[in-house]
């Protein structure tokens, strides 16, 4: 087997016990070799393609077995100011000064050795080095004036510019947590390692990431991939992929990276249940992931361009959907208060021969209209209903034990500052919110209008429903609908008790009513805090 | 060894000069924004900046890169955020292929993604840029708004303000503790505007204006106008007492004023690096905010503007502005962190 | 036989589709038979056939069927799939066409046998293939262009090319399948300078999204960008070693045709087929990654080579033949023999483009008393024009249906266009039972 030098290390250690007994010239003749990195590269390797990699010195070999690593990047910050993937195959560092070169070695069945040189090695300087491939782990060998570091970066693609530089985002922060996260993942990735079974969705186009031969082999390496999702701990939608997370131990929720400049990143973390993700269109079943779970499990590349209104208002194309027929025709009740005629709202319900019941002046408690047992849609009466399936819709969800409000995408009128048609939707179920990218995590309810585009075409559970659009199940309005029809806040109070009684809330982006009303809503009152049942969570990174 | 300088907004080109300057007798070239192209109050201000070099113009990212066809090496851009004022420069940086490595300038004291006042942080998600490379004017310790995902891009450069001889050896000298020099001031009492800047918008716009015209019954008042600004426009007719001087910056004597004011704005340092005692206005609510410019004095009605015009020529008043600078942060060597940020552009 | 091939507009003429499509058919027609392109809005009577093209204005239909009601012989031809993919409400309307122009005419013509499995099961009659024509080949001019390229080729420096439009309003295609296939395009790690190659992209410069550039410049290539034209084109082709042909496997990209992998080899480049095998008839020629290029560059035995020159004419004779293509067209019309048709009417929609196009049709038109000028006018009252009286079954005088009025606002128009149109069509049926009825409109409606 031929033996390829990688680095030589140089003697710079001085031993005068060695001195004494050789004799010699007095130069240095000790060395130290961190030989740590070479162990933590060797063992990200598959044992099948792993090269074997040896100390010599002095006709004598000793091998580097290899293990865990220990520590990764540990140039980062230090030598290197900066490291990130210029492009899919080029690793570029910007250096502190001091550097004078650059070796990158990569293994994978054939040994790729790259070099890149710093002119003086004084200054600072930029190096890029050839990548056989972005994502199999790399020895970084860096030639310095004092004899050189030698690095191990376990997983390029962490890097900016790779594929899993939003799970760097999301768990490691910034450039400074980067080496310990990289660490922490190559320790647990050392292979061989235990398994999970991954189940990716049959790919559609063929464009989707898993669909690169170079990606695919290095999952395979880490999870074992199969066909039948439920044969799966980790089901991912056809064009996401795992995160380094996910293939070293617990994972749930998605990080949704909108790649165009100035995009967006966002963790969304899904709820839904089998009997809701039955009543939908196209009954897609619920994604598999682990429970509790902290870090995200897949990454979700998609540029959410503006498609203009119309998919908006009809996000279900085909003209019918199963399970429409087999519910309960619900009351449409008008909300009282606000000021318009109900006239186009009526006019949106003729189709369904529904002629909804006016609530003003109504001081009944909200109980008495579930007197017939029946489901009741409550909207305010400046709603349009331009899709009408969406009660039959509304009303499959309060259908499934469990749910106590079922509610649509809203969409609002034009309003100055509108980039692109998504701007139109006010709401899509009720979240808790985050103030801001960067603020503290607040338990209070809103809107969070971006989870449209993210959680286009689903059925999912959320915090509480707007209670200017939204269905309310017979049971819940019985036992939770104490305050009066004339209360604003009523609804909102029959929400909060619904959830601390045990019930849940679902929205659904399928369907979409239009609001003719005011641009902005109220917020909920500022007492409905977020229900400690598990819902849908949406945060922005980026 | 190759530099590619973007401009995109007239702001840019007082930014990039010194640095353009700096980089004389390499290869050089220029992309300029066509709607900056386009205006013609720009096209003179753009025609001297970019000399004898190659120009391109370019609307959509496209053009540019078929512009950028065949070059390699280092891509400048004055001004890039996330934010909508920065789409295009931002899209450019974002699709710059990998024979080149980009650079983002901070382009003012305060600055998007960079030295944040209460503005910036109400629109918190404009920070972050696609380029390689981030250049600031302080420390890293001291720029606690560039966001997490873009803190390994940072590099302290300094400002180019201080990067043309002049001022750079004015700031160094600064920065081991000298005096001011003296300077023979001729010029009145100099007032900078931004009242088109939206910190501006409502009661403290009125305000500024209504003091303005106040001291201008008392004393002669030269104005500068900004740019984007009412003056400038002709919307707003000097009241009487004012003189307007809208030079560039590179152009327009600042150092012979005696005196200056100006709401928060970069212009105040310009003014500082001449030594010129300056005070910051601020309306009476506090409404806009000036929490970024420490020590130096304040004024806000009429009365404090003379008062402070009549006290300006104090040489402790100097001595404490410089100290303000010295606390900054700027780095000790302006010119050779440039050049090392130039050097990038032998990227191989 | 005089065939005149309906486009949507003057401008057509000068599109990719009709100079690789339909140029060349016309060009290799036989004797006797005359192929020319005419607008839709230029349309008269004086041919014997009509192939309608990409006229997707929703007054099509009724022109289609207006002229087979007068004895001619009508035909439609598709070579874009909008037709298959469901979930798009924004692709409704082109359904509704296809369905509308289907019953029109009495034959549809298609570029794919792909095209023509998803087309036969709504076609009373089953579509016939006419592949996309080649372009004419010098085959000694080839062989020799194909040496000379051979022997300035560098394998591990690669000229490639891709050129196309940047992008499809509807679906993905276009430089987004680039980005997402130039993973196979990087060079050997092992040689030196990590061996690049290098890309010219030859497109609509303003057509590309700020997403896609963004993700071009992860590519592991060299990229040089240049604007399309036909010049521009022929000198790329004429330059490149390989062009590059990335496809996606979805249903708007997998029913094309041929046309840019002959398009390639014609002019001396060899192909990397990526992605979805669209070009499986030309496999002999074809690359499926570029290291098996390499290997037979280095080797001398390129697929596309001097030597199999005569196998790719006969290649192309066999699926890109323009005098099979303009025969197939001449076999499609003389095998129609137009049957009397009943009389036809077409409702307008509030929102129709181009309503004047209807003249020609022939049809009666019937519309709301305030919406679109029409022969029919359908309110409270109906009032009809001059002559049409007689066409109208029994007794239809104060046989109105008031109309709620359009208001202004967008959404609640949608609702009352829904309604004014389900009444205008089942008024229109009462009115004309024994005429074949087409509905014109162009918004979304319901699902």
């Amino acid at each position: 087997m031929q033996s390829v030098p990688i680095r030589e290390c140089p003697r710079t250690i001085a031993r005068p016990d060695v001195d004494a007994v050789v004799g010699g010239d007095g130069g240095a003749k000790g060395f130290v070799v961190r030989t740590g990195p070479v162990a933590g590269w060797l063992s990200l390797i598959a044992p099948e393609r792993r090269p074997e990699a040896a100390l010599s010195f002095a006709g004598r070999s000793v091998a580097i077995a290899p293990a865990p690593a220990e520590g990764a990047m540990a140039s980062l910050g230090t030598l290197i100011a900066d490291m990130w993937l210029a492009d899919a195959r080029s690793l570029r560092l910007r250096t502190r000064g001091g550097v004078s070169g650059a070796r990158l070695v990569q293994a994978d069945g054939t040994l790729h050795i790259a070099d890149a040189a710093a002119g003086d090695g004084e200054a600072e300087a930029i190096l890029t080095l050839a990548l056989a491939s972005p994502y199999a782990p790399a020895l970084l060998l860096l030639d310095t004036a004092a004899g050189g570091e030698i690095d191990l970066l376990p997983f390029p693609s962490l890097l900016r510019g790779g594929l899993h530089a939003a799970e760097a985002l999301a768990t490691a922060g910034d450039a400074a947590g980067l080496p310990a996260r990289a660490a922490e993942l190559a320790a647990r990735l050392a292979l061989p390692h235990p398994r999970r079974t991954l189940h990716v969705a049959p790919a559609r186009l063929g464009t989707e990431p898993m669909a690169d031969p170079a990606l695919a082999r290095f999952v395979a390496d880490h999870a074992e991939c199969v066909a039948e999702p439920a044969a799966a701990t980790l089901s991912l939608a056809a064009d996401a992929l795992p995160t380094l997370a996910a293939l070293a131990g617990p994972a749930a929720g998605v990080l949704e990276v909108d790649p165009a400049p100035g995009g967006a990143t966002w963790l969304v973390r899904r709820r839904t249940s089998p009997a809701l993700a039955a009543t939908t269109p196209d009954r897609a079943p619920p994604p598999r992931e682990d429970a509790g779970a902290s870090a995200p499990a897949a990454i979700h590349r998609r540029h959410i361009a503006d498609e203009g209104l119309d998919p908006l208002l009809f996000p279900l194309a085909a003209a019918s959907f199963p399970g429409a027929d087999a519910t309960a025709m619900p009351i449409v009740a008008i909300l009282p208060g606000g000021g318009g005629a109900d006239g186009p709202l009526r006019e949106s319900l003729a189709p369904l021969a529904i002629s909804p019941v006016d609530l003003t002046g109504d001081l009944r408690p909200l109980s008495a209209l579930a007197a017939e047992g029946r489901p009741v849609l409550f909207l305010d009466r400046a709603m349009l209903l331009h899709d009408p399936r969406v009660v039959a819709a509304l009303a499959a969800m309060v259908a499934v034990p469990g749910i106590a409000t079922a509610g649509p995408m809203i969409l609002r009128e034009p309003a100055e500052g509108d980039v692109t048609a998504y701007d139109r939707v006010r709401s899509a179920g009720l979240f808790p919110t985050h103030a801001a990218v960067d603020a503290p995590w607040r338990p209070a309810v809103g809107r969070v209008p971006a989870a449209a585009a993210l959680l286009a075409r689903e059925t999912y559970l959320v915090a509480a429903n707007a209670p200017e659009a939204v269905m309310v199940a017979a049971g819940a309005l019985a036992a939770h609908g104490a305050e009066s029809i004339a209360d604003p806040a009523a609804l909102a109070h029959l929400m909060a008790r619904a959830s601390a009684a045990g019930l849940d809330h679902a929205a659904t982006t399928w369907f979409s009513v239009f609001d003719r009303g005011a641009l902005a809503r109220p917020p909920l009152p500022p007492a409905f805090e977020a229900p400690p049942r598990p819902v849908t969570l949406v945060r922005r990174l980026l | 060894m190759s530099l590619t300088f973007v401009v995109s907004l007239i702001q840019d080109v007082a930014v990039l000069a010194p640095l353009v300057r700096r980089a004389a007798g390499r290869d050089v070239a220029f992309l300029v924004a066509d709607r900056l192209a386009e205006q013609p109050s720009a096209a003179a201000r753009v025609a001297a900046l970019v000399g004898e070099a190659p120009v391109h113009a370019f609307d959509h990212t496209t053009d540019a890169l078929m512009a950028l066809n065949g070059r390699r090496g280092l891509v400048i851009l004055a001004s890039e955020s996330r934010s909508i004022h920065h789409r295009p420069t931002h899209a450019l940086a974002a699709a710059l292929p990998s024979r080149f490595v980009s650079a983002t300038l901070q382009h003012g004291y305060e600055c998007i993604g960079f030295l944040h006042n209460r503005a910036h942080d109400l629109g918190r998600a404009d920070a972050g840029f696609a380029a390689d490379i981030v250049c600031g004017w302080f420390a890293a310790e001291r720029m606690p708004d560039v966001p997490a995902a873009d803190r390994g891009k940072f590099m302290t450069t300094g400002s180019t303000l201080f990067l043309d001889e002049g001022p750079a050896d004015w700031l160094d000298a600064l920065m081991a503790g000298a005096s001011a020099p003296s300077h023979s001031r001729t010029g009145g009492l100099l007032v900078c505007e931004n009242l088109q800047s939206v910190r501006l918008a409502g009661a403290p716009r009125a305000a500024f204006l209504d003091a303005l015209t106040e001291v201008a019954r008392h004393r002669p008042v030269t104005v500068r106008p900004h740019p984007a600004g009412p003056f400038a426009k002709g919307e707003i007719a000097p009241p009487p007492g004012v003189k307007l001087d809208g030079r560039p910056v590179e152009t327009a004597d600042l150092g012979l004023y005696q005196a200056a004011i100006s709401a928060p704005s970069t212009v105040l340092l310009d003014l500082m690096r001449y030594d010129v005692p300056v005070a910051v206005w601020r309306d009476a609510d506090h409404i806009v905010d000036d929490s970024l410019y420490g020590t130096l004095p304040r004024v806000t009605t009429a009365a404090d503007w003379l008062a402070f015009a009549d006290a300006a020529e104090d040489a402790a008043l100097i001595e404490r502005q410089r100290a303000f600078i010295r606390g900054l942060g700027f780095p000790a060597d302006t010119r050779g962190r440039f050049d090392a940020l130039l050097a990038f552009g032998e990227t191989g | 036989m005089r065939i005149a091939i309906v486009t949507p507009s003057a401008a057509f003429a000068e599109s990719a589709g009709a100079r690789i499509r339909y140029r060349r058919m016309i060009e290799a027609a036989a004797e006797g038979v005359t192929i020319e392109l005419v607008p839709i809005d230029r349309i008269d009577r004086t041919a014997d056939a009509y192939l309608f093209s990409k006229t997707y204005q929703m007054a099509a239909p009724a022109i289609a069927y207006g002229l087979a009601a007068a004895g001619k012989r009508v035909a439609l031809d598709v070579f874009d799939d909008y037709f298959s993919e469901r979930g798009d409400v924004r692709l409704q309307r082109f359904h509704r066409w296809f369905a509308d122009m289907s019953r029109a005419v009495h034959r549809v013509a298609v570029s794919t046998p792909a095209m023509k499995a998803r087309l036969d099961p709504r076609l009373v009659v089953p579509a016939t293939v006419i592949d996309d024509p080649a372009p004419t080949l010098d085959p000694d001019g080839l062989a020799a262009r194909l040496a000379e390229k051979a022997a300035r080729l560098v394998p591990g420096q690669l000229n490639l090319l891709w050129f196309g439009i940047a992008a499809n309003p509807y679906f993905a295609a276009g430089l987004g399948d680039l980005a997402a296939f130039a993973h196979a395009l990087s060079g050997e790690a092992s040689e030196a300078d990590g061996g690049r190659h290098h890309l010219t992209i030859l497109t609509n410069p303003h057509g590309a999204s700020e997403a896609t550039l963004a993700a071009l410049a992860a590519a592991p290539v060299d990229v040089t960008w240049r604007s399309w034209s036909e010049a521009a084109e022929a000198a790329a082709l004429a330059e490149a070693d390989v062009a590059v042909l990335p496809v996606n496997a979805g249903a708007f990209s997998t029913a094309k045709s041929l046309n840019r992998a002959v398009t390639a080899l014609a002019a001396g480049t060899q192909v990397l087929s990526l992605g979805a095998p669209l070009y499986r008839p030309l496999a002999p020629f074809l690359y499926r990654d570029l290291a098996c290029l390499r290997l037979d560059a280095a080797a001398g035995v390129l697929r596309l080579r001097p030597g199999r020159v005569p196998r790719l004419a006969d290649a192309l004779a066999r699926v890109a033949s323009p005098r099979t293509a303009a025969a197939r067209l001449v076999d499609l019309f003389s095998d129609i023999e137009p049957e009397p048709r009943p009389p036809h009417a077409v409702v307008l929609g509030d929102r129709l483009e181009q309503p004047a196009l209807l003249g020609a049709s022939g049809a009666l038109t019937v519309s709301a008393a305030d919406g679109l000028s029409a022969d029919i006018r359908v309110g409270a009252t109906i009032t009809v024009a001059d002559g049409v009286a007689e066409r109208l079954a029994g007794s239809w005088q104060g046989s109105g249906a008031p109309l709620p009025p359009l208001s202004g606002h967008g959404v609640i128009d949608l609702v009352r266009m829904r309604a004014r149109l389900a009444t205008l069509e089942a008024t229109a049926r009462r009115l004309l039972p024994n005429h074949t009825l087409f509905v014109a409109h162009e918004e979304i409606l319901a699902p």
